[in-house]
């Protein structure tokens, strides 16, 4: 038993060497040589991972409509009147996008006005969000860190009155889209 | 070569929608393969087909090929033996249903839950598999690619309106002087120089001066009440009621201006011998074209959904609303003051339609068809936003009265017959009545006294009448000589 097992060892580690060996005339004065080859195979890696977190702001926007002010009988005009103006809450108007990938992504943003809401615009402010790997630790195996950055988001323009945009939660005017592009493609 | 690079284009917009991928220990529940994105916009490719292949195990398209159109495909990999280890299992992208164009392949490979697979062109797309326990995320990550954009619409602060109206009165001071038989001829046994009893008065004493300084157009309407023993000294009133249009006119913020206008007071009639002082009385009533009073909204309602009670609450006065569509069998004499809002329904009239006599209707928001349509007896009547379908004589003015119409449409002609003012604002539209196209539009009749006041011109719109620019903005229509 003890021999079967050795036989099937030996012929695993003949098997295991790369180079070949072959029976060789020997001579007394001289040697012999043989010439060595290697061939490089890369290393396999787990290729281009890709992982992103987008932290939405609420994209809550409230448009207060303009205010002509107080009647001046006396003058014929209206007094302290107010513009029209689009708010919203502390950072309600702000993307966070985190690259956790091996690659630098391009966000870019873009948005879809619903019909009936078609005036109003909304900006962003940057076309393009560019962020780094997050393959970028030190040396080869270091951890990296991820990368991020923010799109700030601005409503202009005007909203209807209706009874959708006068209720409490309001009603959806269109829809961001982020598009996600590796950039170093 | 073009079917390649229609591939890659599909498969970057696969990598821009990149998904959950979750570190898991245990086997994955669900494979899902994202192809939300993937496009045939080029037209070069038949489409991108997908073949989800598993050699054990159930709910999977083994055989089928599914094409793509735009989504996140979920497979139930849960029964598949050990799939994570199952070499034979896989998912191919193809871009045609034949089997024959396979662009690329990945396997379920040991010990990964986010596959990539490479095509010959270097795209790269992903699938990935969510465990039924997914432990801790492995740094990676959530993307949300999209989100909706929320807007809330707040009024700005109202904006009150202020009347203002300036009013100088003339003297009111009349002299009447009665009939003079002239002087006594002998010769003819007869009087010569017979003189007919007159009024007389000063220069500008039977005037009264009106100056609108408000945020509002008005208008204002004389009436007289004579004291007792003067029965026999009546008051007319010219130009009027009087209408006056806001000062805010104005532009891009500037100033405005007033507005002002002139109605004037003739007596007639007589006063008993002796009368010297006070006869009687001119009272101005001034209403705003944005008042209540003037149309606009009241807050307190009977709300009325059969003929029954609406002919009650017509009969109470008041405010009244409908619930429903409602038909009348009778003509409905208003003599009291009502506010009847149609609350968008259709109010079906009969015989006569609604009559108002000597009283006060406000009509608002809706539709009034059916026999004999609105008419206005020697009362106070305002129409906003309603559609008064009388294919003959929508709205009727007789003998006397005031009426205002703001927004309306009107099936037939608007007809003043007689006397009173009718007041036209906002957009006024003339449809066809039956039959006649022609047979639409502002009616004054021969010899009517009164006048229909336009604060549009009416041009074109004229069935019967005299057309006058006011040249302020307001146009007169009158009856034609």
């Amino acid at each position: 038993m003890k021999k079967t097992i050795s036989l099937i060892l030996a012929l695993t580690l003949v098997l295991g060497m790369a180079t070949t060996a072959f029976a060789a005339d020997i001579t007394p004065t001289g040697g012999d040589n043989h010439n060595v080859t290697a061939n490089y195979v890369a290393g396999k890696d787990g290729g281009t991972i890709y992982g992103v977190d987008i932290s939405w702001g609420d994209m809550v926007f409230t448009y207060t409509d303009a205010s002509k002010g107080t009647w001046n009988a006396a003058e014929h005009k209206y007094e302290n009147g107010t513009e029209a103006k689009w708010t919203c809450g502390d950072n309600q108007n702000i993307i966070t996008v985190t690259n956790h990938s091996n690659a630098p992504i391009d966000v870019t943003p873009s948005y879809t006005a619903e019909t009936a809401y078609s005036t109003a615009e909304v900006k962003f402010d940057k076309t393009t969000l560019n962020l780094g790997t997050a393959d970028n630790g030190e040396g080869d195996n270091g951890a990296g860190k991820a990368t991020k950055g923010t799109i700030t988001v601005t409503v202009s323009g005007t909203l209807t009155k209706d009874d959708k945009t006068t209720a409490t939660t309001g009603t959806t005017i269109g829809q961001i889209t982020l598009t996600l592009k590796d950039a170093s493609k | 070569m073009k079917k390649l690079l229609s591939l890659v284009l599909a498969l970057t917009l696969i990598l821009s929608l990149s998904v959950t991928a979750f570190a898991a220990s245990n086997a994955p529940s669900v494979l899902y393969i994202d192809v939300a994105g993937v496009t045939d916009s080029a037209k070069t490719i038949d489409g991108v087909w997908l073949w989800v292949y598993a050699n054990s195990g159930t709910g999977i398209t083994n055989e089928e090929m599914t094409h793509v159109s735009g989504t996140i495909y979920s497979y139930d990999i849960s029964s598949v033996t050990d799939p994570l280890y199952n070499v034979a299992s896989y998912v191919v992208l193809y871009t045609d249903n034949s089997k024959s164009s396979r662009c690329t392949t990945t396997n379920f490979e040991s010990g990964k839950n986010l596959f990539t697979a490479t095509d010959n062109d270097e795209g790269t797309w992903s699938v990935y598999s969510e465990s039924s326990t997914p432990e801790t995320p492995n740094g990676p990550s959530v993307t949300n690619g999209d989100h909706k954009v929320t807007g809330k619409y707040v009024s700005g602060a109202e904006s009150s309106t202020i009347y203002s109206v300036d009013i100088g009165w003339g003297s009111m001071a009349f002299t009447y002087t009665a009939a003079s038989k002239g002087t006594w001829q002998p010769d003819s046994h007869s009087y010569q120089g017979a003189k007919p009893a007159a009024w007389s008065w000063g220069n500008g004493a039977n005037e009264i001066f009106v100056k609108n300084h408000s945020n509002d157009g008005i208008t204002v309407t004389p009436s007289y009440t004579k004291d007792s023993g003067y029965e026999n000294a009546s008051m007319t009133f010219g130009n009027a009621p009087l209408t006056l249009t806001t000062a805010d006119n104005g532009e891009n913020g500037a100033a405005g201006e007033a507005t002002k206008g002139t109605i004037t007071v003739t007596p007639s009639g007589s006063v008993p011998e002796g009368t010297s002082g006070k006869i009687g009385q001119i009272t101005l009533s001034i209403v705003g074209t944005n008042s209540s009073a003037g149309g606009g909204e009241a807050t307190d309602y009977t709300i009325v959904s059969t003929l029954e009670d609406l002919t009650n609450a017509l009969a109470s006065g008041g405010n009244i609303k409908l619930a429903n569509d409602i038909t009348m069998t009778s003509t409905a004499t208003i003599t009291n003051t009502v506010t009847l809002n149609l609350n968008n329904c259709t109010l079906t009239v009969a015989v006569n339609g609604l009559l108002v006599e000597g009283g006060n209707l406000t009509l608002t928001n809706g539709v009034v068809d059916g026999k004999g349509g609105v008419w206005n007896q020697g009362g106070i009547v305002s129409i906003e936003n309603c559609t008064l379908s009388e294919p003959t004589n929508a709205f009727y003015q007789f003998p006397s009265g005031t009426s205002a119409l703001k927004n309306c449409t009107l099936n037939g002609k608007l007809v003043l017959d007689e006397g009173g003012t009718i007041t036209l604002s906002g957009t006024i539209t003339f449809g066809s009545g039956s039959g006649d196209a022609s047979y639409k539009g502002i009616s004054v009749t021969r010899g009517s006294t009164g006048s229909v006041i336009c604060q549009f011109d009416p041009t074109g719109n004229i069935y019967q009448g005299t057309v006058t620019n006011n040249g302020d903005g307001t146009w007169t229509v009158t009856a034609a000589s």
